[in-house]
This record gives structure tokens, sequence and C-alpha cells, in this order.
């Protein structure tokens, strides 16, 4: 018997005050039960090795407590698919963030070190996505308490959910995540905006021909829906008609674009103070191959945007 | 996927958790305290164990499917456990839902 009031005592040091004595006493009291049962079955007192046996069947005292517990979860289990797209696209929004933050530096510096910066990169990435990760589980556990899964989403309508093309097959969030960070940066290049977070750019200056800055603002319209089109399948990974339509205008504006480019004579050049002023000139053969590969892209790019197009509307 | 044993087992114990519930409240018309009834299960070929019958009991409890008070009896203290008002109108409810069911599942055919 001192046995099964050692256990009871164990299990009761891992209950909560409330329920301590109550659910101590009964199982006490059910344990005497199943003593007197043994007792009957063996004609005989039970010895401590078959007393143990009996409790070893009950489980440990922190298993039987545990069992009087409610399940706790940092996030219940309605809100939890909202949980891991907001972990998403927190962290994603970090990554890009932190990739531009320490891009721009890098492109003002005389020796850029490539390999020092990737490190920091993904060091501050994974600090700052660590945090994220317990304020974002922070806040669903608060909003979980207060907020059912009624409230959530009970005013969702059917109707308006999007119609997704492709057969749910998911765009790569990697790749929309560089193709923002590289358009974000392309347009801070073309636009000097470097100069204005890093002035002595290691003296280097970017100067525009009158031609390429004659097409500048229709270039960074292209650039600006092009940010904002990543941004869109970074958050919204999932292909829809308006999403397809969209994509194909941007690539066909930039095949004009492109076409329009391909033409000009005088393109930049770049020039450096480091011992007296020097510059170099791109030369117009180069341009133009560069200027075609993005032609050949964008145009490939727009045949698939037709395909999927074609596919959502006359089926999969 | 093979069907192991323990995955088997699992379906098995996940079939029966719900039809638990049933099984305690048809069993709690008459007051029973928890060796008692776990003993009267048994017998009725519905083996359950204590860590799963005792916070199942408290759960309905709190529920206010049931209700409890401590009575001494053989000399010993005893928590017995009765269908509340709540717990017969939801034995009711799940026990016509318990027919339906096995209607249902029979119509299926034994083989699905």
């Amino acid at each position: 018997m001192e046995l099964l009031q050692r256990y009871v005592d164990n299990v009761k040091t891992y209950l909560p005050q409330s329920l301590r004595e109550d659910v101590g006493n009964e199982l006490y009291s059910g344990l005497q039960d199943e003593y007197d049962d043994l007792s009957e079955t063996l004609g005989r007192a039970p010895g401590e090795l078959e007393i143990a046996a009996l409790l070893k069947r009950r489980g440990h005292p922190m298993q039987v407590a545990a069992a009087f517990r409610p399940r706790r979860t940092q996030v219940s289990e309605a809100l939890f698919p909202l949980y891991l797209q907001v972990l998403k696209w927190v962290i994603l929004l970090i990554a890009i963030v932190n990739g531009v933050a320490l891009a721009l530096p890098l492109l003002g510096a005389p020796q850029p070190d490539f390999f020092g910066a990737v490190w920091r990169w993904l060091f501050a990435t994974a600090n700052a996505a660590l945090q994220a990760f317990a304020w974002i589980t922070l806040g669903f556990y608060f909003t979980g308490e207060s907020l059912s899964f009624s409230n959530a989403f009970g005013k969702w309508d059917p109707r308006s959910l999007p119609r997704v093309a492709g057969g749910g097959h998911n765009i790569g969030q990697f790749d929309s995540g560089i193709e923002l960070v590289a358009i974000l940066l392309c347009a801070g290049w073309l636009n000097n905006l470097f100069s204005l977070v890093q002035p002595s750019f290691a003296g280097i200056e970017l100067i525009l021909a009158e031609q390429l800055r004659g097409l500048l603002p229709w270039i960074n319209i292209a650039l600006g829906a092009g940010a904002l089109m990543a941004a869109w399948k970074l958050l919204l990974p999932y292909w829809t008609r308006s999403k397809i339509l969209l994509s194909a205008t941007i690539h066909g504006y930039w095949l004009l674009l492109l076409v329009l480019l391909f033409g000009l004579q005088e393109t930049f050049a770049i020039q450096w103070h480091a011992a007296g002023v020097d510059h170099w000139v791109l030369p117009q053969g180069i341009w133009q191959a560069g200027v075609l590969v993005a032609l050949v892209l964008s145009a490939r790019d727009l045949w698939h945007d037709m395909r999927r197009l074609l596919r959502a509307r006359y089926g999969r | 996927m093979t069907l192991t044993p323990v995955r088997l087992n699992k379906l098995t114990m996940e079939m029966r958790r719900g039809i638990l519930i049933l099984a305690v409240l048809r069993s709690l018309k008459t007051p029973h305290y928890g060796y008692s009834l776990r003993k009267l299960l048994a017998e009725k070929g519905l083996e359950m164990d204590e860590g799963t019958l005792y916070p199942l009991l408290r759960r309905l409890e709190q529920q206010g499917l049931l209700t409890s008070n401590w009575k001494v009896q053989e000399g010993r203290r005893r928590r017995f456990y009765r269908l509340g008002s709540d717990g017969e109108l939801a034995l009711k409810q799940m026990t016509a839902e318990w027919y339906k069911l096995n209607r249902s599942i029979d119509q299926l055919g034994e083989e699905g």
C-alpha cells in the first residue's frame, strides 16, 4: 500500500493545484480496488513486485497526470494553415529585404567580398527569421485563445475563391524571390539610386546615353510592373487567369521595349576616378547580344504564358 | 505502404474513440465509480485502460454530460458518476446516430 500512495503522490506533483487532491483521491481509490482484485485472484496479499507490475501497467506518473490536462498547442489546428502561410511570407520578406540591404554596399565596395556577404545574409536572415518565428507563434497563440475557427474563416464566400489555373501547380517561390531582388537591383542601378545610399560608390559612375535616358521612363514602367508581378507571385504562388494575362502583357511589353533597345547605337558608359578620370563605353555588339538574350527569354516566357492561358481556358 | 499491426491498431483505436463516449454514457444510466465502470465495460467486451477512462469521465463531467459525487462504500471513498440531464439528451442523439451509422455501414456490405 505504501507503494500505491507513493505512486499517487508522484502523480499529484505533475497535476495543477485545482485537480491535485480530487484526481489523487480517485486514483488512489481505483488503485485500492485493483489491489483488492489482485489479492483475490492470487489468494494472498500481493508482493512488492506484483504491485510494481500493476503500477507499471498504469504508466509513469507524468504520463498519467498528462492525460488529465487539456492538450495545449501553440497554434490551434484550425489556424495552422494560415500560420504557415504568414510565416512563409514574413520569412521570404526578411530574406529579400536582407538580400537587398546587403547587396547595396557590395555594389559600391572597391573590393566586394561576395562570400562574406552571402555568409552575412544567411546569418542575418536566420537570426531575423527565428525572431519572426517566435513573434508570429506568440501572436497566433494569443489569437488562438480569443479567435475561434468560425471567427477566422466564417465570412468566406466560395464564389470569391480564386480560379486557380494549371491544376493548382505552384509557382516556385524561390524563383519569384530571385526575380524580385534582380528587378529591384536593376531598377536601383539604372536610376542611380545606389549613389543616394552609397555616395562614394568607389568613384564609379554610370552615365546613360541620351537615347537610353529617353527610354528610361518606359523601362521603369516595365520594371515596376515586373516587381509587382514578382511580389504577387511570391505572396500567392499559383496561377490565375488574371495573373497569366498580366504576366503575358508584361512580357509582351518587354518584347516591344527590347526591340527598341536593340536598335540603340549608344547606351551607357562607366566612368571611374581611380587615377585621373577614365571611362569605358559599352560596345554596341555586346549590348545587342545582351538584348538578344533578353528578347529570347521574354519570348519564351510569353510563349509559356500563352500556353498556360490556353490550358486555363480549354481545361487541363 | 503495408498495413502493419501498429497501423491497424491505430486505425481501430481511432474508430473506437468516438464509440467509447457512447458506451460510457450508456453505462452511466446507473451510477458507477471508475473501477466498477471499467469492469462493466470489460465484461461487455469493451476493454479500456484507466489512462483513457478516468480523464474521459472528467472531460464529460466538465462538458456537463455527467455529474459526480463522493460516497463511502465498503469502507472506501469512491467517486460515483452518473448521467446528467445534458448527458441524457446527448445519449439519445448519439444512440440515434449510432443506429443510423450501423444501418449505413450494413448497407455498404461487409466487404465494402
